[in-house]
Order: C-alpha cells, then sequence, then structure tokens
C-alpha cells in the first residue's frame, strides 16, 4: 500500500468521524477541541490558559515531526478542497495545471491573515473562529447541507424514512451553504486555493512545520524534467527539481511521490536536502500591516452600535452564555450549539449581535424555544463561552432561587385574544414550563363585539418568574406578529440588560418551629404558595383567596403530644382591610371569639384569626378535650413569629 | 270480496303498531337513573375513623342494592372483569378530613379482588402523589400488589382531549393503565363550583383543573366529562358521604362538617350530583346557611351535563330512581 493510499483512506476515515460528530447530538466535536487555532485564539482573547491548548497539542507536536500532515490527512475541509479540487476544469487544464500548481507569492497572504486574527484575539475578539476551516466545515455542514439534505430525503419518497428527525431551518442556511460551495469552486480554478492562500489554520500549522524532521527529497539525477510531481501538487510547495520545496506549504498529500515515474522523490526524515525553504516567504511591511489590520478591525467593530451602546433586544442567548464581552472572546461561531438545539431555536445571528457578532447564537423564539430539561448547548461548546450547565443549574422546572434567564417576554395588548377581541386564549399559560408559572390568568368580564357580556381569562405575565425561554412565544397562535414577544432585557448573564424589578423575594418562614408552642412538633416541612400557584394547593377554593388578594401562602403540619395533627395555613392578603375582609366573610356560625390579635374565633376542633395583613387558619384532625386549648398556644406561637419577623412592615 | 279491499286488521299492521307502541312507550317512559344512598347511622358517631368492618357491610348493602343482585360478591362481579385492570379515582386534594376514605377504599380494594380482579390490576390514583399521601394513602408503583399512583408520577398523555370548552391532557393513569374506574369523590361543598362529586372528582383525571374553575365551572366540568376515556372508563361512582361537608369545601373545615354515615352509589354522575346537592342544600338550611343559589354559586354546570349537548344522565327528580338501604 502506498502512502497515497494511505492518505486516501485517512482522509475517509477523519471526513467520516468529522460527518458523524456533526451528525450526532450531545457529541462534542474533537476536531474543534483539538483545533490549534482555535486554542490560540481563546487564549489570546480570554487572557488565559484554555484548556484547548492542550488539546491542540495532539496536533502541534506530530507537525512539529511531520510538518502540515493535518492538512493533506485530516482537515475535512481540506479533504472536501481536495476532491473539488480533482474535477477537471477547463482553468487547470494541460500545462495551465502545473502553472496553478507552482508556489505563488500570494500563498503567504494566509500567514498576515493569521497575525490579523490573532492580533484581534488579543484584543479580546475571537472573531477568526468564522475562518477556521474546522469551524467553517462544521458550520457550513450542520446549518446548510445537512438541513438541505433533510429536506431532500423528505421529498423523496421511500427514502423519506430514512429521515429520524424534524429537518432543522437555519436563518442563512443559503449563505452559508453559498460560502461553502464558493469556496469549493475556487479549486476549480487553483487546487485548494483556500488552504493555500486564506486558511489560518494552514498558516499557523506551516509556521510550526518549519521545524519538523520530516523533508522532501529530491535526485536531480533521475528527474526527466517532466513536472508529472505538479500534477496533483496540493499545497503549491514547488516539488519540482530546481526550485526550492516549501515546507511550510506542503500538505503531505504524496501525489508529487506517486506521480514520479522515476521514483526521484521521497519523504525521510532528517532528509539532507539543500534545495528546501523552511520558513515561509514573509515580509516584514505585510506582516506588520496585518497585526495592525487586525488591532484595528475589533475597535473599529466595536464603534459600532449592538454591543455595549443599543443592544439588539433580540440578542437572546443560550443558557449559560457567559457576558457579552466574554461570550464574544470565546464564541468561534462553530454553530455547534445551534446545531443541537432540539427545538430548532437556536439560530446563526445576523444583526441581532452587531457586526462582531455575525453567526453567534441567539435564541429566535417564533422558531423554537429553550427546553427547560435541555443543557445541550453547554455540553457541545467547545470553548466555554456557553458554561456547561445542569438542567438543576438552569432551575426552570423547580423552584431553584436563581434559575438562568435568557430574557423576559412581554405582551403586546392590542394583538393578545383575550385582551383585545374578548376571545378565550390561554396557550401561553399552558405552555409556559416554569414552576410556579410566570404566566398567570385572571378572570375579567369583557363585552365582546356583539356586545355580551362573557368572562373570560386574560393573561398576565410575572417578569420575576419568567425564564425567557420563549415557549409562549412560539406557541403563541395570534400569527404574524406574536401578541407575546420575548426580549433579552433581565438575562441573567448581565447585570446591566435588566429592568427595575424585584428578582427572587426574600424567603421567610412565619411558621413555629417545634418547641415554640408547648407540646407541638413541627411535623411537616413549610410549603410556600405564590397567587399562581396556589390552586396547587387548595383547587378550586384558590380563587377565593385570589380574590382577597392573596399574595403568599405558607402551610406546615403540627403533631401535639401524638394525640392532636394539625394543620396550619397562613395567606398574606394585599392588606389589613383585605385580611379583615376575608376573615369576615367566613360564617361565624358555631363559634366563639378568642383573645388573640386583631380578631380571632374558634370552632373547637379549628381556629381562624387575623394580624395585619395576615390571615392564618389552624385545622385539627383529631376532636379532643385537648384540641381547642392547643389550637390556642400554637395561634399564640405563629403570632410572636410574626410579630418577630419584619414581614409585616415589609408587607 | 277481494283481499284488497277487505278493511281489517293485517299481521302487517298488528306488527308495525305493536312495535310503533312500543318505541312509543320507551319513548314516553325512560329509563330511570338509579342513586342508592346506604347509610348506618352507628357507622362514626364522632370524628374517630369508621370501623372498616361495618364500612365493608354498608359498602355491600349500597352495591347489591344498586344492581338488585342476589349477593354482594355477584353484584361486584357486575363492575369490572377478572382481566381489566380497575381504577379507584379517590378525591385527596383537601388532605384527610375531606378526602375519600382509606378504610373505604381499602373495603372496595378487598371486595374486587374476591370479585376476581388481582391485586395488580387495582390502582389507586389521584393528581398528586403528596395529594395521596396527605390523605393516608401510600404512593406505591409495584406491580405484584394495588398501586397508588399520582398523575405527577404516572405523567399525562400527549394527545390534547377536546371537548366545548375545555382541552386537557389526560392522565395516563386513566386512559394507559385502567380499563374500568370506579369514581370515590366525597360528599361535600366547594367554594366555587357549589358542590364537588361525582362530575366535579374527573378533574383529578386532567392536567389543568385550575382553568376550568371561571364561571362556577360551567360549562366546563360538563364538558370535561364528555372526554370519552372519562366518559367510558367510568363504571361506577360511589360517593363517600361517611363524613360530609356542607360549607367551606373543597378544604377541610371541620366545623362545618358532619357524619352523614353513608355512601351514595350511581352509574349516573348527573343524579348522584343532583341527590349530593339536594343533601348539601338541606344540612345548610338546617345549619342556617344560606342557600347556593343566594351565594351565586349554585352547581348550574350539573344542569348542564344533563341537557342536550352533554346527555351524561339526568338532573329530572321525576327521573331518578332514588333508593334508600
Amino acid at each position: 500500500m502506498t502512502l497515497r493510499t494511505l492518505r486516501r483512506l485517512s482522509q475517509i476515515l477523519f471526513l467520516g468521524l468529522f460527518a458523524l460528530f456533526v451528525c450526532t447530538a450531545a457529541l462534542r466535536n474533537p476536531f474543534l477541541e483539538t483545533d490549534p487555532f482555535i486554542a490560540f485564539t481563546n487564549a489570546l482573547a480570554t487572557h488565559a490558559l484554555y484548556r484547548g491548548l492542550l488539546w491542540s497539542l495532539a496536533i502541534l507536536i506530530p507537525t512539529l515531526f511531520l510538518g502540515r500532515f493535518f492538512c493533506g490527512w485530516i482537515c475535512p475541509l481540506g479533504t472536501l478542497n481536495h476532491w473539488a479540487g480533482n474535477i477537471r476544469s477547463v482553468a487547470k487544464s494541460g500545462r495551465r495545471r502545473i502553472q496553478s500548481n507552482r508556489y505563488q507569492p500570494w500563498q503567504a497572504f494566509k500567514y498576515y491573515f493569521l497575525l490579523a486574527l490573532l492580533a484581534a484575539a488579543l484584543l479580546g475578539s475571537a472573531i477568526g473562529g468564522l475562518f477556521d476551516p474546522i469551524v467553517l466545515a462544521a458550520r457550513s455542514l450542520a446549518l446548510s447541507v445537512l438541513p438541505a439534505g433533510s429536506y431532500s430525503l423528505a421529498h423523496a419518497g421511500p427514502l423519506s424514512y430514512l429521515l429520524f428527525s424534524p429537518q432543522a431551518h437555519f436563518r442563512q442556511g443559503f449563505l452559508l451553504g453559498l460560502l461553502l460551495i464558493l469556496i469549493l469552486a475556487l479549486n476549480f480554478r487553483i487546487t485548494r486555493f483556500w488552504c493555500r492562500a486564506l486558511c489560518p489554520l494552514g498558516a499557523l500549522l506551516g509556521l510550526v512545520s518549519r521545524w519538523s524532521i520530516l523533508g522532501l527529497e529530491k535526485n536531480q539525477d533521475q528527474c526527466g524534467d517532466c513536472n508529472r510531481c505538479l500534477l496533483h501538487c496540493q499545497g503549491g510547495d514547488d516539488p519540482i527539481p530546481g526550485a526550492h520545496w516549501r515546507k511550510s506549504e506542503c500538505h503531505l498529500c504524496m501525489n508529487c511521490v506517486a506521480d514520479c515515474p522515476e521514483s526521484g522523490i521521497r519523504f525521510r526524515f532528517f532528509s539532507r536536502t539543500s534545495a528546501s525553504a523552511t520558513a515561509p516567504n514573509l515580509i516584514r511591511r505585510k506582516l506588520l500591516t496585518g497585526v495592525a489590520a487586525g488591532a484595528a478591525a475589533v475597535p473599529l467593530l466595536r464603534a459600532n452600535t449592538g454591543l455595549d451602546a443599543e443592544p439588539h433586544p433580540r440578542r437572546i442567548r443560550p443558557p449559560a452564555a457567559l457576558n457579552e464581552r466574554q461570550f464574544l472572546a470565546r464564541c468561534i461561531r462553530c454553530a455547534e450549539c445551534i446545531r443541537v438545539c432540539p427545538t430548532n431555536a437556536l439560530q446563526p445571528a445576523l444583526a441581532e449581535a452587531g457586526w462582531e457578532g455575525i453567526w453567534t447564537p441567539v435564541l429566535a423564539p417564533r422558531i423554537g424555544y429553550c427546553e427547560p430539561a435541555c443543557t445541550l448547548c453547554g455540553q457541545v461548546c467547545p470553548t466555554g463561552a456557553i458554561w456547561q450547565f445542569t438542567a438543576a443549574e438552569k432551575g426552570w422546572a423547580g423552584t431553584a432561587a436563581h434559575p438562568i434567564r435568557l430574557g423576559t417576554a412581554f405582551y403586546d395588548r392590542g394583538r393578545c385574544l383575550p385582551w383585545a377581541m374578548a376571545t378565550e386564549c390561554i396557550v401561553c399559560e399552558e405552555w409556559c414550563p416554569t414552576s410556579p408559572k410566570a404566566i398567570y390568568l385572571r378572570p375579567a368580564e369583557v363585552t365582546d363585539s356583539a356586545g355580551n357580556a362573557k368572562q373570560i381569562q386574560q393573561p398576565y405575565l410575572d417578569p420575576e418568574r419568567c425564564v425567557g425561554c420563549g415557549a409562549c412565544e412560539f406557541a403563541c397562535p395570534v400569527k404574524g406578529e406574536p401578541a407575546i414577544h420575548v426580549t433579552s432585557v433581565g438575562e441573567s448573564r448581565s447585570p446591566t440588560n435588566q429592568i427595575l424589578l424585584r428578582r427572587a423575594p426574600k424567603s421567610v418562614d412565619w411558621l413555629p418551629d417545634t418547641g415554640d408552642a408547648p407540646g407541638w412538633t413541627k411535623s411537616g416541612e413549610t410549603r410556600q404558595f405564590d397567587p399562581a400557584g396556589l390552586w396547587k394547593y387548595i383547587d378550586g377554593d384558590a380563587e377565593r383567596y385570589l380574590r382577597a388578594g392573596v399574595r403568599r401562602t405558607l402551610t406546615a403540619t403540627y403533631r401535639y403530644r401524638n394525640t392532636v395533627e394539625a394543620v396550619v395555613d397562613i395567606h398574606l392578603m394585599a392588606s389589613p382591610a383585605a385580611a379583615r375582609a376575608f376573615f369576615e366573610s367566613e360564617p361565624a356560625v358555631g363559634s366563639r371569639p378568642v383573645p388573640l390579635d386583631d380578631a380571632a374565633r374558634t370552632y373547637g376542633q379549628s381556629l381562624t384569626f387575623r394580624r395585619a395583613a395576615f390571615f392564618v387558619r389552624l385545622v385539627a384532625y383529631q376532636d379532643t378535650p385537648q384540641t381547642a386549648p392547643a389550637l390556642l398556644s400554637l395561634a399564640r406561637a405563629i403570632d410572636s413569629r410574626l410579630t418577630a419577623t419584619n414581614a409585616i412592615t415589609e408587607s | 270480496m277481494g283481499m284488497g279491499t277487505q278493511a281489517g286488521i293485517t299481521r302487517r299492521n298488528l306488527l308495525c303498531a305493536g312495535l310503533g307502541g312500543a318505541v312509543a312507550l320507551r319513548a314516553a317512559a325512560p329509563e330511570k337513573s338509579r342513586v342508592v344512598i346506604a347509610s348506618d347511622p352507628a357507622l362514626r358517631a364522632t370524628f374517630a375513623s369508621p370501623e372498616s368492618a361495618r364500612v365493608l357491610k354498608l359498602l355491600d348493602r349500597a352495591v347489591q342494592s344498586f344492581y338488585a343482585a342476589d349477593s354482594p360478591l355477584a353484584a361486584w362481579k357486575k363492575i369490572a372483569r377478572p382481566n381489566e385492570v380497575v381504577g379507584l379515582k379517590v378525591n385527596c386534594l383537601s388532605g384527610r378530613g375531606a378526602a375519600t376514605s382509606t378504610v373505604l377504599v381499602e373495603a372496595i380494594g378487598e371486595r374486587l379482588q374476591q370479585a376476581g380482579i388481582p391485586a395488580r390490576n387495582i390502582v389507586v390514583w389521584d393528581r398528586l402523589n403528596s395529594d395521596l399521601e396527605s390523605a393516608g394513602f401510600q404512593p406505591a408503583s409495584r406491580k405484584d400488589r394495588i398501586r397508588c399512583l399520582g398523575n405527577d408520577s404516572a405523567g399525562y398523555g400527549m394527545d390534547l382531549a377536546v371537548f366545548g370548552s375545555a382541552g386537557s391532557l389526560l392522565s395516563n393513569t386513566l386512559t394507559k393503565t385502567c380499563d374500568a374506574v370506579i369514581n370515590l369523590p366525597v360528599l361535600k361543598d366547594h367554594g366555587i363550583a357549589g358542590v364537588t362529586l361525582a362530575l366535579k372528582n374527573v378533574f383529578g383525571a386532567i392536567h389543568n383543573p385550575n382553568k376550568y374553575h371561571v364561571n362556577a365551572g360551567n360549562p366546563y366540568i360538563a364538558d370535561v366529562n364528555m372526554f370519552p376515556a372519562i366518559r367510558q372508563k367510568i363504571r361506577l361512582t360511589i360517593c363517600d358521604a361517611i363524613s360530609a361537608q356542607y360549607e367551606g369545601g373543597p378544604s377541610y373545615m371541620p366545623q362545618w362538617s358532619w357524619s352523614f354515615n353513608g355512601l351514595l352509589v350511581a352509574r349516573d354522575p348527573v343524579a348522584l350530583d343532583y341527590t349530593g346537592w339536594q343533601i348539601l342544600e338541606r344540612k345548610r338550611a338546617e345549619k342556617g346557611f344560606k342557600s347556593l343559589r343566594d351565594l351565586h354559586r349554585e352547581p348550574l354546570y350539573i344542569a348542564t351535563a344533563a341537557d342536550s349537548a352533554h346527555r351524561l344522565g339526568t338532573n329530572d327528580p321525576q327521573r331518578i330512581d332514588l333508593v334508600k338501604v
């Protein structure tokens, strides 16, 4: 087996592996993790020792010995370019083909470009990721080629059964596909133009390869000047006799070795050929220009609006994304998060994140919403722009004190069916995934267009609970512009992109502990309910409390000397007047007043009292001679607790 | 004289007349909905738990009477076949005191097993495991014994059931696990819907009961009962009226509870609800409380359930065959 055959097998193998990682959700793409250019970019941009630097040694160390083997044997975009370059074209026929594979001075452009991108990284922008070949291939395949393939399969009649997932749609999918096609089409003119002239990773590896110990040996005596070694040369590295072989350009494709009819070309370690140029041919002035261009690019990009000034309201980042500056320093636009998003909610940005943020991920709630239990974007992000969060840290399904917020939803009451058209609709509330729900309903009497009075439920949003997942906007049945839309304001990652709201009310426990009342043991945990979730505790009766303006309800069970079990409910009403009205609305038949707080009555087996804005109910399950006095002692302990806390003044 | 001109009774005319008369008679006298009220005044004199043996006897009496069977066992065998999974839809939301009695549920479980239904095919269920626990049931999912499941652990299906103004996801326990359901509500007042009995108890089978309390639950309660899985699977309602509550429901309010010491059994949920409502109204009047109509919480959903759009049963006292045993 020749080295060329081995190289071909390697290309097929690695391209297959790459495709597998692109097609498989939840698998971190090791090609991205080990990409040295990404590693350097992130290390410079974050000014930190980046984990990827270690992994990139898997590429860099072999490059030190072998040269740019990665470009010829592994790089998936290189392989695609290689295959495209093999397609016959008029521009590369006959002598022009040989001429096109000679080294050209413009091939040095990629080094200046690399320096420009690294300079931009040093100033805090990972925009260089846009041009990384691995990133480019991953992004193009995921956002353009695969969706197009899904569409084709879905419309391929019997073959449609092969389609195991619904087709995703991505903004700019066409543009990204066109860009890939353009890069591949350039091969019709010049073989691997991208790799020779533009690729920053190729340039980096070219710089490192100057120390490689593997070199080309040309046997001038055997050469018949047939130039066949140039026919399929991938790097434009001049393997022909009489010219300097350019180590930093060679992809080790082994075509020259295989094509030489005289077997006059071979690679060997520590070769002693004198006709080679180990370092790229760079001009200092151009190097400085490259650095200056990169250094100027970042301030220029940030002179634009969209980052600090006038951030786009739809710049809704994935959950656990770092704050915007750190995010831009890490996000390489690989689209891994966009690819794995199960609801198709993440989309490549165009204008939402400013010029610098092009193709970074943003949530598009009209297309999809952020699934509460999903953590895939964090799992696959190769650079930590989205940290590896857990569902518990996301905190949407439970009662996490500080859930990750992507933004906040706002109603457009001019379009909302219950508000604008007296039509029943509770879809947004149904879809709201938080617990308790951020969207709650209030009954209202409205008049329809025919003048009929009708009772419907109108939705409201509690911004303290909204996490900006976009489910409400996604599900809103109002076509066109939705009646509810999510903006990034309130996102957890930004201390400034906030509206003046009090988040996470202070946790209080007005219920006495064991021993606070003689003989009483607290036998269950305190459960707390807000108005929207009160129905979970007292379904059916909750409305009575809601009408009275209940703000919060706490409940717990107690046991008195193993003879009486009781449940205590403390309701904080909107005002002392509301508590009084509620207290007085309950029938007093069969009760007698007891001296406690503002007003209290006992029914023997139960006791109710009010204090300021609190309404308290104690209910015992056993009717014993001790029940009534025991309940009274527990009520007094509750009263002491309510007095001791500053809850009353708070209310 | 030819046959064609003979003006007399032909065999065809006779049969037609007879058939027509039978149909007319059937239409004129529709079958009554039987509601059995079984009571045992000595069952529960105080707020202590009722005695198991007495509850079992009361239950037997009620079910045997309802099915007019020769023996209690024969009656129980009419409810479900041995290979069927029977769900017992209890009412636990308000916790002990205002929930379906565990003693009654144990008695039903015992009789079902004697009727040939293995323990593994009996499922006690309600909305939440925590609700079940608060009412004294122990959630259990082992399949070799009677299961006790909240919908929060069994989950809800993905198919939206829709009727009228109601649209809900249904409990997997109802739709996937159970072949038949015995509805076990409690006789009690409801602060919004007026009363909560057989019709209202199915709110524990849907994922969004909080949506349907608007307008005193009318027409939502009737609409939810029209969901095919609910309408078709509920074979019998046994309303726990051992302890009943005439005010302050559905939460447990001991000051407005009393020992009714009985059970209401019916297949027609509307007839049972109407009967139970009247019992509660009488008790309210006796205790000096205003009627539900005066308080603007008359359970209008009962009439809606009986209307021509629903036909879930009858709320016409003339068409209710009330049997007291």
